[in-house]
């Protein structure tokens, strides 16, 4: 029987997509508990993923541990998250 | 599920552990979710450690009925230590050994047990050495109340 679609083709075109969105759940509620582990334990991370310093005001962007503490939170999220696993 | 997934991993990890496997030393096992923010942190140059988090659970219902489900609990399990390349792999062995261990379940809690995805987070710029286990918890067959 002809298939309608290539699922393989489809996963294909997917995957950058589906990698993206995984490293981008850290921003959402599915995913911030690998932007929590990556800045565990310095730093402590509120429900809008806003990273905390020990005084409890905002990381900047331009804190030398951010850039390092987002990176490695994307990198485990696009591995472990459960984003479009599904599919 | 008797046992809420992360007491269990703990659990497995807190008595499984050999020390004789990782240089004498016997990382902190923690769960995340309990430390208090501002409370007492983890000193790595004190001790290595190994961080537990939940990331994903999911319920299937493959009965006609819907009477059963399998769960499936994703845990991190996050291997941290300071003391060098070579200590981190022989934590990731340990960690290896005790999941195997119990791979086919513990006949009350869960039913398998397994070793899924690893990641290396390791930062060079702070001496830490970090990897990443994704770990699966099954409960089969889990009759819902």
């Amino acid at each position: 029987m002809t298939k309608l679609w290539d699922e393989e083709a489809i996963l294909k075109k997917l995957a950058v997509p589906l990698k993206a969105a995984r490293e981008n759940s850290i921003y959402s509620d599915e995913g911030r508990i690998f932007l929590v582990a990556a800045a565990f334990p310095n730093y402590e991370v509120d429900k809008e993923g806003n990273i905390l310093l020990k005084n409890g005001s905002k990381m900047s962007s331009n804190h030398p541990d951010y850039e390092s503490i987002i990176e490695s939170a994307k990198k485990q999220a696009g591995n472990e998250s459960s984003v479009g696993r599904s599919f | 599920m008797a046992l809420e997934s992360l007491e269990l991993i703990k659990g497995l990890f807190d008595d499984g552990w050999n020390r004789a496997n990782s240089s004498q030393r016997k990382p902190t096992i923690q769960d995340i979710t309990t430390v208090e923010p501002g409370g007492k942190r983890l000193d790595l140059s004190r001790s290595d450690a190994i961080v537990l988090y939940e990331t994903a659970h999911n319920e299937e219902q493959p009965e006609v009925f819907y009477d059963f489900v399998h769960t499936r609990i994703n845990v991190t399990v996050d291997a941290r230590t300071m003391e060098g390349r070579a200590q981190l792999s022989k934590m990731e062995d340990e960690v290896r050994r005790i999941i195997h261990a119990s791979r086919k379940g513990d006949g009350a809690n869960f039913d398998r047990l397994l070793y899924k995805t690893r990641t290396d987070l390791s930062d060079r710029t702070k001496r830490l050495h970090r990897m990443t286990f994704q770990v699966e918890i099954v409960i089969f067959s889990e009759l819902i109340a």
